[in-house]
This record gives structure tokens, C-alpha cells and sequence, in this order.
């Protein structure tokens, strides 16, 4: 008897002592939007409340593929800057980066953000933000500042139905390097037409140097060069409105064209052969050690070459857009990284607050100078230290433009990488083979975000 | 005797039918559903309702986010029509084929020819095992720069006048699934040894003497004695070895992301692109349905073939 008496005693402290856990966790989580409330009012007492709340100690995090440190130590200044600027506000915050590979960070970001398991503030790229603002998962931007500091594709690639869900941080695209030094040997200068390009190319072969460095094993670099052709042939941005609308074809004259051309360098063995062997990094190796005369890569390769190649004394680099046979060379230009805030954080406030001091100009100019990064935002002017990103800026604020990519699945890409690693591999281009990027296209239309 | 096993195994039923009282029968049930409710549970949750949902979005278009469209069997059919889906379970099969003949038949080989006892064996146990143990990532930086165009093999070539002969291994057509089936007996060939090893121990040396006094040579032996005896050493490798060859997809995505063009794709890898790159979980899902009844009907057949063939001594 005595037993199951203290048995139900023990139960119902056992409830007594859950609901009140249950209470004090429920005014806990209540407490930070009562808070939040507290600041965006402006009454005396309620902005001792805000001060007060600047001063708690907290945690934030920022998920990314490009925060980690890396050897230059760039990375590391920019973020000791910002984190420095985000402390005057917030003196006691903890800034927690979860830093996570390229090849595998945007996985990892879309099972977080389908778990509600996300950083406060994520770093993306702009295919993914009508996706997940689709599916709530991105705080409306719309209302910060710096919205009034961004336009072109940059703008365009930040917006989902009207409202911004996310801070370009650089204005990138693909194009061709060369080596400065091989290229005044030969008494060469960019060239204007896709036949000059040729002899160019012929030109550094019969030397002994190949003419583009090859990195095709990392399909990145395979698919980002495909999309360096691509515009030139269908160019401007109503293609893929067209192929959207089944007035154009993706498997038409225009991707056939580009293909073709890719081919023709294959064939006059441009690429050099060891092509499909080398990853990015001995591609970029065998431009650096002048065995290949151009690299086909975007803005950042000027920063990267030189500071890999610091104790050599560096290496003058130059950029040109890919010249056309018929007509001036269109680039595909966009933001390559872009700053969001997570829907579900505890404090949107802070997180917002985060996604200026990363953006603040000072921050900005410490990230960009010295690795050859182009800010997305207007004003924030930098005297880049690189000739060859000066020759970027150039033919950037020159050359006609468009945005590729928009109303293209990703599927479509990934088949085009295909078929340009088999062009590689020896077998001949067949314009059947596009056959199956337009089932493809059919198929997902479904998945992307259609035209507004 | 009879009675008492039916008994022990049979609880419930037997005090039912020996007309025992009910309510002693159905306590034993519960007795034995409580033992049991835990790990069915676990397994009811994370095992059954997830096959169920994926059964559902299979005969979805779902993006992961948004909610799921029906589109009954056209997944199934687009599976069946890509040109893409047959290169990759052509490609499947053979790494399977590959993995269960030349590996498991190197397997057998090297233990029988390790299985015997001495300091030079167990070195030699060691050194075939170690690719088992180290790291995938490292594996494949060393296997990249062996097959690279200006690697070891290439190298060797060259000093040797064949120089015409070096490829791009892992870029060629002709080459890369050769290249790649290298890679994986390699690293997994260990594993069939430490238990070929132990069911070769297993065998009574008697056996052996008694064949010897019958006049019988080493092939008699192995046919008649070692082969029978090691089979279910042989189901548990062989089955082990296709499960896990059927699904094969980290050895072509870090080596070749499935090229050059579809060359290396396997079905695990096109699941895994649907999904995580063109956002495509329906579909993903209707690959991942497909491959596990590929996988189930694969091990059935190899299971039904080689129990068929133990033998208990």
C-alpha cells in the first residue's frame, strides 16, 4: 500500500514538475519577440530595453562554402572586420561560422533549411533563392538598406516575386585569361574575332604551350566553360524566355553552335591532353608555370594566380570576353554569392544587423582588393591591385550581357557538362545528343520559378 | 520430446490447445509483444513509413520544398526511357559482375594460398587488408594521380617505348570502367580474404587426412571438401559484395563524377543527381524504388543459388 502511494507521489511530481518546465520554456522562447517588439518602438524605456538587449551575450551563426580561412588569410581580415563592425552593436555576440566545402555545402544547406536546422544567416547562390523563398524558408529583405545599392543582374538574381530575400555580395562571369608576358612575346593582343582567337591558339600549340589549361575532371570547371560559349550564340536574354515558351528549341542551331565550336578547340587539340586528368587545381597550376597561355574562369582568378604565385614575383594576367564569329561577344553575368537570412531564426534583428556589418563597405574593400572580388553594390570603388582586374572592370562595364540560368532547370546544365566531357573523351558532337536536355527541360519545367 | 519443444517454441498456441486459461496465453503474447515493441517500433518508424512515403513521392514531382505534385507512373516511364538510366544500370551490373568473379575469385585465391602459418602469411594477411582500412578520400588522390595522364602508369609506358599506349585512364570510354573496377577489388579484395580465411579454419583437418589416405589430389580436395565447406563462407561475401556493388557510388563520383559524357553513371549516382543537384525528389525517389527492387531481387537470386550448396559437416 505504502509502495504504490509513493509511486503516485513520484507521478504526479513527475507531472507537476514537467508542466512546469513546460511554462518556464514557454516564456523563454516568448521573451526574445517580446524584445524584438520592445526595439522597433521608440519610447524611452523601450529602447533601455533594446540597449539592454544589444548587450546580452548571444550566439549567432553563418553558414558558407567561402568563409573558412584559407592560406592568404583574406578571408580571415574580412571576417575580423565585420565581426568587429557588428560588434560595436552587439559588443557580447558570438559569431559561430559552420563552414562546409562547396562540392557539398549546398546539400547540407537544403536538408537544414527543409529540417529548420539552418545558420541564422546563410550564404547561397541565386538559383536557390526563389526555391526557398518559395517554401518560406528566407526573411524579406526588402526593408534593409542596401537594397537601394544594388541593380542590373544582380538585382534581378536577388528577387523572388517582387521582394529581395538576399545580399549580392560580387558581380562575377566567365571569360578568358591570359598570360600577359606569352602574349607580348608573340606581339599578341586580345583578340577581336573568334578567327583570331584560332591563330592565337595555333600559334602557343605549335610552341609546345597549350593553348587553353584544361581542369575538365571537376565538372564545375567543365560546365562553367560550356556556359562561357553559350551566350555568344544565343545572344540575349529573351533565349531562354523563348525555349521557356517553346518558341526556341535548347537542342536549336544556337546550343548546337556552341557545342560545335567546343568540338573544333577538342579537335585541335586546344585543350591540351591531359584535359580530362587534371582537376582545377593543376589546371590553374599549368597556367601559373606558363605551360598554358589562357584559362577559361572568372573574376577571381587574377587574386588567386598572383597570390599563388607570390614568391615567384606574381604573374600578369589579362581578361578578354570569348570573341564571337558573328558579332560582339555576349557574357553571362550574375552574383555568385549571395547573404540571406534564415525565416526561422530566433532574432531576425541581430541576423539582419549581421548581413549589413558583412556588407559594410570597410569589410567589403578588405575582401575584395587583394582577391579580385567585384562588389555587387554600387559605391563601394576599389583601386584593384591586379592589371588583369582591371582589364575584368573593363570589358564588365563593356560588354553586352545576360543572365543565363533563370528559366533553365539545373538538370539542363548538368547534361550539357555531359556532353562536353564526352566531346573530350574523343567522341564526335551530334546534335542528337542535345536531344536529351530538352526532355529534360520538358520534364522539370515544373521545378523552376516561372516568368513573372 | 515433441511435446516439450512445441512447447518452448510455440507458448501461446500450446496453452490455447492444451486448453489451458486463456487470459495465461494472452499475457504471454503481451510478455512477448513488450520484448519486442521497442525495435519494432524504431523499425516501424524509420524503416516501414518512410518506404511507404517514398512509395507515395515516387508518383510525385516534388522540388524537396514545395508540396508534391501526383503524377502517377511517369517517373517510372521517364526511368525507362532515358538512354541514360540503361548506360548507368549496364554500367551497375557490371561492377557487380566484375566484383563477384575477378573479386571473389582473387579472394579465394589468396586465402587459400595465405592460409597456411608462418611470419611471411600474416605479413602478407596484413598488407591485403590494408587497402580496407585506409580512407576512401586518400584511396582515390592516390588512384587519381596513378591514372592521371602524366601519373605513374603513363610514366612507366613512356620509359618503356609505349608511349603511344598512355591514356587518360579514367577520361576514356574504353578505359574508365576497367580502370575503376581496379580501384574497387583492390580496396575490397581484404575483406573477402579474412573470411575466406575463417571458414577455411573452420574446416576439420580430418577431412584433409582422410581424403589423403583415400588417394585423393588437391583438386579433388578443394572440390570435394574445401569448396562445399567454405559456401556459406561464399553466400556471406557474395551477398555482402553485390549489395553493396549495386549501390556502387562513391567510387565513380569522387573518381569521375560518372564520365566522361555517362561512361561511369551508375543508378545510385543518378538518384543522387536528381535529388541533391536538379532538385528532382520525385523522380529520385522513383530511382531509389527501382534500385532496391533491383538490389532485393539480385541478392534473393544469389542467396537462393548459393544456399542451395552448403553443407554442414
Amino acid at each position: 500500500m505504502l509502495k504504490k502511494m509513493g509511486v503516485q507521489l513520484f507521478a504526479c511530481l513527475l507531472i507537476v514538475s514537467l508542466i512546469a518546465g513546460c511554462g518556464s520554456n514557454s516564456n523563454t522562447s516568448s521573451s526574445p519577440e517580446k524584445t524584438n517588439e520592445a526595439s522597433s518602438s521608440g519610447t524611452p524605456a523601450e529602447s533601455g530595453t533594446a540597449e539592454s538587449k544589444n548587450d546580452e551575450a548571444f550566439t549567432i551563426t553563418v553558414s558558407s562554402w567561402n568563409l573558412a580561412d584559407e592560406p592568404l588569410g583574406i578571408v580571415k581580415a574580412y571576417r575580423e572586420t565585420f565581426e568587429a563592425i557588428y560588434k560595436e552593436k552587439y559588443p557580447n555576440a558570438k559569431i559561430e561560422y559552420l563552414n562546409t566545402p562547396s562540392d557539398k555545402y549546398f546539400d547540407v544547406l537544403k536538408a537544414q533549411m527543409a529540417s529548420a536546422s539552418a545558420a541564422d544567416v546563410v550564404q547561397l547562390q541565386w538559383t536557390q533563392i526563389p526555391l526557398f523563398a518559395k517554401a518560406g524558408y528566407l526573411t524579406d529583405l526588402s526593408d534593409m538598406p542596401f537594397v537601394a545599392s544594388i541593380d542590373g543582374s544582380a538585382k534581378i538574381q536577388s528577387t523572388y516575386k517582387g521582394a529581395i530575400y538576399a545580399a549580392p555580395f560580387d558581380i562575377s562571369t566567365n571569360g578568358v585569361w591570359y598570360n600577359r608576358k606569352l602574349f607580348a612575346d608573340n606581339n599578341m593582343t586580345p583578340p577581336k574575332s573568334w578567327d583570331e582567337l584560332l591563330q592565337i591558339a595555333e600559334t602557343f600549340k605549335t610552341q609546345g604551350i597549350t593553348p587553353f589549361a584544361g581542369g575538365f575532371k571537376d565538372g564545375w570547371v567543365a560546365g562553367m566553360t560550356v556556359s562561357v560559349f553559350t551566350p555568344n550564340e544565343y545572344g540575349s536574354d529573351s533565349f531562354e524566355l523563348d525555349v521557356y515558351n517553346g518558341k526556341k528549341k535548347v537542342n536549336g542551331p544556337e546550343i548546337q553552335a556552341a557545342f560545335q565550336k567546343l568540338q573544333l578547340l577538342y579537335e585541335k587539340g586546344y585543350f591540351g591532353p591531359d584535359a580530362l586528368s587534371n582537376g582545377w587545381d593543376l589546371q590553374r597550376k599549368l597556367f601559373e608555370d606558363g605551360k598554358a597561355a589562357m584559362i577559361i574562369h572568372g573574376s577571381y582568378i587574377a587574386g588567386l594566380v598572383n597570390s599563388e604565385m607570390k614568391d615567384k614575383g606574381g604573374m600578369e594576367t589579362g581578361f578578354f570576353a570569348l570573341p564571337h564569329d558573328k558579332g560582339g561577344p555576349v557574357l553571362s553575368v550574375g552574383s555568385g554569392v549571395l547573404t540571406a537570412v534564415n525565416a526561422k531564426t530566433k532574432d531576425v534583428q541581430r541576423a539582419k544587423d549581421l548581413v549589413t556589418a558583412m556588407y559594410d563597405p570597410k569589410a567589403q574593400i578588405v575582401r575584395d582588393k587583394d582577391s579580385g572580388t567585384f562588389p555587387a553594390m554600387k559605391g563601394i570603388d576599389i583601386d584593384y591591385k591586379e592589371i588583369g582586374n582591371k582589364d575584368f572592370l573593363q570589358v564588365v562595364g563593356s560588354t553586352k550581357s545576360v543572365i543565363a540560368g533563370r528559366y533553365l532547370p539545373p538538370s539542363t546544365g548538368d547534361i550539357f557538362t555531359k556532353i562536353f566531357t564526352k566531346i573530350l573523351a574523343g567522341k564526335k558532337f551530334e546534335p542528337k545528343w542535345l536531344d536529351e536536355v530538352d526532355r529534360a527541360l520538358e520534364q522539370d519545367k515544373a521545378l523552376i520559378n516561372p516568368p513573372e | 520430446m515433441q511435446r516439450q519443444t512445441y512447447m518452448l517454441l510455440h507458448p501461446l498456441l500450446y496453452n490455447l490447445r492444451a486448453g489451458a486459461v486463456v487470459h495465461k496465453g494472452i499475457k504471454n503474447f503481451l510478455v512477448e509483444i513488450l520484448f519486442v515493441a521497442p525495435t519494432l517500433l524504431l523499425f516501424l518508424i524509420f524503416v516501414i513509413w518512410p518506404f511507404i512515403g517514398s512509395l507515395y513521392y515516387s508518383m510525385t514531382q516534388w522540388d524537396g520544398f514545395s508540396q508534391p505534385v501526383f503524377i502517377g507512373f511517369d517517373n517510372f516511364t521517364r526511368l525507362f526511357y532515358e538512354e541514360s538510366f540503361w548506360i548507368a544500370l549496364k554500367n551497375t551490373l557490371i561492377f557487380a559482375l566484375t566484383g563477384l568473379v575477378i573479386g571473389n575469385g582473387l579472394s579465394l585465391l589468396l586465402a587459400l594460398a595465405l592460409n597456411r602459418t608462418g611470419k611471411m602469411q600474416k605479413v602478407l594477411r596484413t598488407i591485403f587488408y590494408l587497402p580496407g582500412v585506409v580512407s576512401f578520400i586518400t584511396m582515390s588522390i592516390v588512384w587519381t594521380l596513378i591514372y592521371h595522364y602524366n601519373g605513374s602508369i603513363n610514366q612507366v609506358l613512356r620509359s618503356l617505348g609505349l608511349g603511344s599506349l598512355a591514356s587518360e585512364w579514367l577520361g576514356n570510354y574504353d578505359t574508365v570502367i576497367p580502370a575503376l573496377v581496379v580501384i574497387m577489388i583492390w580496396g575490397g579484395v581484404g575483406f573477402g580474404i579474412i573470411v575466406f580465411l575463417a571458414g577455411l579454419n573452420s574446416i576439420p583437418s580430418e577431412l584433409y587426412e582422410a581424403a589423403q589416405i583415400d588417394g585423393a589430389g588437391p583438386v579433388a580436395k578443394f572440390k570435394y571438401i574445401t569448396f562445399p565447406l567454405l559456401m556459406p563462407s561464399i553466400t556471406l561475401v557474395t551477398f555482402l559484395g553485390l549489395s553493396s556493388t549495386l549501390r556502387v557510388f562513391d567510387l565513380p563520383f569522387i573518381m569521375t563524377n560518372g564520365g566522361p559524357g555517362d561512361a561511369s553513371n551508375t543508378l545510385a549516382m543518378i538518384i543522387y543527381r536528381q535529388a541533391f543537384t536538379y532538385y528532382n525528389y520525385g523522380y529520385a525517389t522513383a530511382g531509389g524504388i527501382v534500385l532496391f527492387l533491383f538490389v532485393a531481387i539480385v541478392s534473393l537470386l544469389q542467396m537462393r543459388a548459393t544456399r542451395s550448396r552448403e553443407v554442414q559437416v
